[in-house]
């Protein structure tokens, strides 16, 4: 049962609240989760970031910057973010939902099929995060957040590299409209010449986080674009997805090697979706 | 604590508990627009308000979020007497049905067109889709936005958003203002939840964690004990009444075979104790100290199980009839805790071998007709557990009134509903009144008595209103699902394709009680095989008992199961044949003049009656819809993953049961010449009030206005079977249209005497006048005369409508669909339904509920499915995994056309087209998928494992 519920309205404020309230307290961002019916009931004490000032939605200095509390919505109305950061905000089909959800909370949830960090991952995007206990300021990639256990902290800012050179393609798999993905996966690769270099390949939906085929990585880096059907074998080899209601293993892992193709042969191509 | 926040353009300070959610509040602050279909999942949209302009689940969000922000509900749209052009448009374009989303939907699409003048269709789908409603099919809300723009410009501009029929009626065939569109798109206190009185006790029920067990002990000595615990029931303390929960015509075929709680409990969910409490949270607290030991038993889950030989008996039960009892009923063995079943007539059931009901019969002589063909077929077709999902779950609330028991319901049937409550609770049926609220959507879930009875029982008992309502989980577990199926068709044909020989064998689930049990299967005959011609019809039904969560009706009432099975297996035989799937089902369909002969042994529990057809619309149908999807034209894509195909199939279902129905009305003039028609119509907001005031408009040729309606109360309103059977613009229209003459002439003989002409002078003219050769005489001096000191009397009638003729509404439905075939994602971008509905009395609601009803079975065609796990746990008891079709699911290209004839026995030249929508969609659909890709899929829903797997790429 809630029993308090706090405003502050500086990061100060709501770290301390933080640290003196422990795990009788959490940060509550947009609230579509923390308040969903379905959700685990939360610890008593809720500290609201909704009245926090952690900045503008901008591109800067060779960034596109995302305050943690900026709605997915409001990243899809920025109309300048990356086209397959779009592409994936969008994905969270149920605009109620993207009206209320945050980019922060998104990340923070760390759902293994995330529609949205797998996007970021490919993008090389960071955060900004300051730690509870602590205070201290960090940064790390999203994928670093997302593999790790990270210590409780605020997370301030997201940080997608301004034309980083990538070529960037996402795909998922639902099974209706609204429906969470089943799948999703994404790739982005240098765009330097017809080679692939630097690839970034992530899959969700397939362990209990995104996961980055970093094997696979290194073995098509620097060569040219291996046929599609060697990459899709390769990635059902590299996932072990457990069955449950949304879809057996057998399908899962199907559908991790078919996209993640998919993604990279866009990604590679050119094809519409991906992005330069 | 306490916050600050703007609402509806006003600062308001609200005291508040820190967890209370927004919709919570507005809802005690009086806000009836906030309304609830998925308990704070945020699947459904149903409590959309505008947050700082932008739509959001109010349901999701704490109050204490708001603080210092902007909230604008739905009531702000408009003042008292007036609608904003948003409101007038959704009703005027047929988007307003049942209407406990429209308030959600207006305020998305509200801040839709603050953000764009001129929205395109993906806009207003991405404005409107996390909106859930199960009832319109979403389609003509880009007709309702269009319209809307309009009379932003001009406010006076008419609707023009479906075609209209019959030129020579005025009302009738023609768009009209919904009858009660202007209250639920102002969310005007309208249904079950909105009546509910402060401090009014709530009602909740334990439920069984056993899909299968014995109640071994129970002890509700805590829960009763605790503070503001008004009563608790159990198996020791309800009334020893058996009965089936099914609202039918009694005597019913569905068997008593439950008391309102049992010491058994027969599926996950099932009814072990119920807490009166003063507050929600109370009788939350009360469940949990309710102590109960279980002798757990096997579940039986699956026809297969029901059917093995050492199957666990579901109801190993004492077992009575009513009459015809089997000379060798044995009873020995039954267990007590079973409790009994009471057969009001045989049903050839034989509940220790878990089979429900059965039947069989047929015409001609199968066994020649398969000697006869030159090829012959047989497959098996299978389906899952769907949910009727209406937006607004079950709910009652039940208050004592003059020592009367007030039922406020959400129900389909209020004079069943009466009848068994009357019979359970042992009082009589003038000691109780069932009033019909609007029903938040219903799809035949609600034709039967799913909480009612509790409530009725415990405010009976201890005097207190009790509201009972379900949560979006008891309405997956326990309220009422499709009866799985799986049905083996068996067809013969000669090379030229003339079938030779039919068969069906259908093996139904019914579950844990036997709601229905007969009726649904057997429909899935008696609406597929009379659309064939063929001398050898046959049918073999039977339905088991199982544990898994409860069964009954769902519009289509077991029809889309059988035309999924043999509209499919005639797709088959044609590729079997090498022939043209349309030119084989040319040649053998029913047609205009035919005697349906299998109708003989098609009867609801008794020997039916054969039927001619006297107006069938499959030919234009047929001819319109091949010509619009293009039929026979292979469709090129650029994507060589993906893969086109087509399919079809044709449908049909019935307009109420003929001699089983029956439906009254009365019509009471006025003192100034208007009318007060009193209705059993039992609308669940398909547009039935309308038709019944069309009716009497239409015929005593005055305005809509003047005729105003209660529907449905049975204090009020003459008895009416309900809703169900498509049965409601034949029956209750009907009825209001034979009131509505009787009216007419008592109308034209007081107008004789009034003008001293003979009745051949004289006739009724617009607006509600009797003109003479000599003079004329309005309604209202005619109203004036008859109830002087010296009139005959005011001028009222009482008429019911009952036939023994049948009408059936006929269809075909053409899709196209995509097939990727590396991940199995079927895409649906054509999809053309084509309707026979006689005379579509009201032409904009009759294509939402064509709309609607194909909408929700591609859902179960494509991802609709109940999972049980191993113990009968339904794993995904909530609208979000369960996945239902939202405005994202909708086809590129959506159309209905409706074909227009003119029906001998329906008012005005109607038929029904409630539920025949839904038989449509999975055939089609899986046809066109093995169009496309080469594989029969046999089973809904049509999973990316199942084609993936057909395609052997898993």
């Amino acid at each position: 049962m809630i029993r308090a519920f706090f405003q502050p309205t500086e990061i100060e404020e709501a770290l301390r609240l933080g640290r003196e309230l422990g795990d009788f307290a959490t940060f509550l961002a947009g609230g579509t989760e923390l308040n969903a019916g379905y959700a685990p009931p939360p610890p008593p004490n809720l500290i609201s970031l909704g009245k926090l000032d952690l900045g503008q939605i901008e591109r800067k200095g060779g960034l596109f910057a995302m305050p943690a509390t900026c709605t997915i919505q409001e990243m899809l109305d920025a109309s300048w973010i990356p086209r397959a950061l779009a592409e994936a905000c969008r994905r969270i089909v149920n605009r109620n939902v993207r009206n209320m959800a945050t980019i922060g909370g998104h990340i923070a949830c760390n759902k293994s099929c995330s529609d949205i960090i797998p996007a970021l991952v490919v993008l090389q995007a960071r955060m900004e995060m300051t730690v509870v206990a602590t205070g201290e300021e960090r940064s790390c990639s999203v994928m670093e957040f997302v593999e790790s256990d990270p210590p409780r902290a605020l997370i301030r800012r997201i940080l997608v590299p301004d034309g980083g050179g990538r070529r960037v393609a996402i795909e998922n798999y639902t099974r209706s409209g609204n429906d969470m993905s089943i799948l999703t996966a994404a790739a982005s690769i240098s765009d330097e010449d017809e080679k692939i270099q630097s690839p970034i390949l992530v899959v969700g939906g397939v362990a209990k986080n995104v996961v980055r085929l970093e094997t696979l990585e290194s073995s098509i880096d620097g060569g040219p674009l291996p046929p599609l059907e060697e990459i899709e074998k390769r990635v059902k080899e590299n996932v072990s997805p457990i069955s449950d209601l949304r879809g057996s293993a057998e399908l899962k892992r199907h559908l991790a090697g078919v996209l993640l193709a998919r993604a990279l042969g866009r990604a590679a191509k050119g094809r519409e979706g991906g992005e330069r | 604590m306490k916050i600050v926040f703007e609402l509806n353009g006003k600062e308001r300070a609200f005291d508040l508990s820190p967890g209370e959610r927004l919709r919570a509040l507005l809802k005690r602050e009086g806000f009836l627009s906030a309304r609830n279909g998925c308990d704070g999942q945020g699947s459904c949209g149903a409590c959309s308000v505008r947050l700082d302009g932008r739509t959001v689940n109010s349901c999701q969000i704490l109050a204490a979020q708001v603080d210092g922000k902007k909230v604008q509900t739905l009531e702000s749209l408009s003042a008292h007497d007036q609608l904003s052009p948003l409101q007038s448009a959704f009703i005027d374009a047929g988007i307003v049905q049942c209407g406990y989303c429209t308030p959600g939907m207006l305020m998305a699409v509200e801040d839709l067109l603050e953000r764009e003048e001129s929205p395109n269709r993906e806009q207003i789908k991405d404005a409107v889709s996390g909106i859930f409603c199960r009832c319109t099919g979403y389609e003509q809300i880009f007709a309702a936005v269009d319209l809307a723009k309009k009379r932003m410009v001009d406010p006076g501009c008419e609707a023009k958003v479906a075609p209209e029929y019959r030129p020579e009626l005025r009302v009738v065939g023609k768009s009209k203002r919904k009858v009660d569109g202007v209250d639920l798109a102002k969310a005007r206190p309208a249904f079950v939840e909105d009546m509910v009185r402060p401090g009014a006790c709530h009602l909740k029920v334990l439920g069984s964690p056993h899909a299968h067990a014995y109640i071994k002990r129970i002890d509700t000595s805590a829960a009763k004990a605790l503070d503001g615990v008004v009563m608790v029931v159990t198996h020791e303390t309800c009334p020893d009444v058996y009965y089936n929960q099914a609202g039918q015509g009694f005597p019913e075929p569905s068997p008593y075979d439950r008391k309102m709680f049992g010491s058994k409990v027969r599926h996950v969910g099932d009814r072990v104790a119920a807490v009166v409490a003063e507050t929600e949270e109370i009788a939350a607290k009360a469940l949990e100290l309710i102590e109960v030991d279980y002798e757990v038993l096997k579940p039986v889950l699956s026809i297969g199980q029901a059917a093995a030989k050492d199957a666990p008996i579901v109801h190993n039960s004492e077992v009575s009839y009513v009459v015809g009892a089997p000379s060798d009923l044995d009873n020995s063995g039954a267990d007590p805790r079973d409790g009994k079943i009471i057969y009001q007539f045989p049903i050839h059931a034989d509940p220790r071998r878990n089979i429900a009901a059965s039947v069989s019969g047929g015409i001609g002589d199968l066994e020649k007709g398969f000697k006869e063909a030159d090829v012959v077929i047989e497959r098996k077709y299978s389906s899952s557990q769907v949910q009727c999902t209406p937006v607004e779950p079950h709910i009652v609330y039940t208050r004592m009134e003059k020592g009367r028991l007030v039922i406020h319901g959400s129900t389909q049937v209020p004079w069943h509903l009466r009848r068994i409550i009357s019979k359970v609770l042992g009082i009589r049926e003038n000691q109780i009144r069932v009033i019909k609220e609007r029903t938040g959507g219903a799809f035949g879930s609600k034709q039967d008595m799913v909480l009612e009875e509790i409530a009725s029982f415990c405010t009976w008992v201890s005097g207190r209103d009790v509201l009972y309502r379900y949560t979006r989980e008891e309405e997956f577990i326990a309220s009422r699902t499709r009866h799985v199926m799986d049905v083996k068709v068996k067809l013969g044909a000669r090379k030229d394709g003339t079938l030779t020989a039919v068969h069906m064998d259908v093996r139904a689930n019914t579950g844990p009680y036997g709601a229905h049990c007969l009726t649904v299967p057997m429909n899935a005959c008696s609406k597929s095989l009379p659309l064939f011609l063929c001398e050898n019809m046959g049918f073999d039904v039977t339905t088991y008992y199982s544990n898994i969560p409860p069964t009954g009706a769902y519009q289509g009432y077991g029809a889309p199961k059988g035309s999924f099975a043999l509209q499919l297996a005639v797709a088959e035989l044609a590729s079997e044949l090498g022939m043209d799937h349309l030119g084989l089902v040319e040649k053998n369909r029913v047609r205009e003049g035919s005697m349906l002969e299998i109708l003989r042994c098609l009867g609801e529990g008794r020997e039916g009656t054969p039927q001619r057809v006297h107006t069938c619309g499959l030919g234009p149908a047929l001819e319109q819809g091949a010509s619009m999807i293009g039929w026979g034209k292979r469709e090129k894509n650029e994507d060589p993953d993906v893969r086109i195909g087509k399919g079809f199939a044709i449908i049909q279902q019935g307009s109420g049961l003929p001699d089983l129905d029956q439906a009254n009305a009365t019509l009471t003039m006025f003192g100034d010449g208007t009318f007060m028609l009193l209705s059993g119509g039992t609308d669940m907001g398909t547009g039935l009030d309308t038709v019944t005031v069309k009716m009497v408009a239409e015929c005593l040729n005055i305005p809509m206005s003047h005729v105003s309606l209660i529907p449905a109360d049975t204090d009020v309103s003459g008895f009416d079977v309900g809703a169900y059977a498509s049965s409601g613009t034949f029956f209750s229209g009907g009825a209001a249209l034979n009131a509505a003459k009787a009216m007419r002439e008592k109308i034209l003989d007081a107008a004789s005497s009034m003008l001293g002409e003979p009745l051949e002078n004289l006739e009724i003219v617009y607006p509600g006048e009797v003109r003479g050769k000599s003079g004329s005489v309005a309604y209202g001096e005619i109203a004036l005369d008859t109830m002087s000191g010296t009139g005959r009397g005011q001028l009222t009638v009482t008429r019911h409508f009952v036939t023994s003729k049948a009408s059936f509404p006929y269809g075909a439905h053409f899709c196209q669909v995509a097939v990727d075939t590396r991940t199995g994602k079927v895409k649906i971008q054509k999809y053309h339904a084509l309707q026979d509905a006689g005379t579509p009395i009201n032409p904009e609601l009759t294509m939402g509920q064509i709309f609607g009803g194909v909408l929700k079975t591609i859902g179960h065609s494509l991802f609709e499915e109940m999972i049980l796990d191993e113990r009968g746990r339904c794993q995904n008891a909530n609208l979000l995994d369960y996945r239902v079709p939202m405005a994202s699911d909708l086809p590129d290209d959506f159309q209905v056309r409706l074909i227009e004839t003119d029906d001998p026995f329906g008012p005005y030249g109607s038929k029904s087209v409630s539920e025949i929508a839904c038989n449509g969609a999975a055939p089609a659909i899986s046809a066109a998928i093995h169009d496309a890709i080469g594989v029969w899929i046999r089973s809904w829903p049509f999973t990316p494992e199942k084609i993936l797997k057909g395609l052997g790429k898993i």
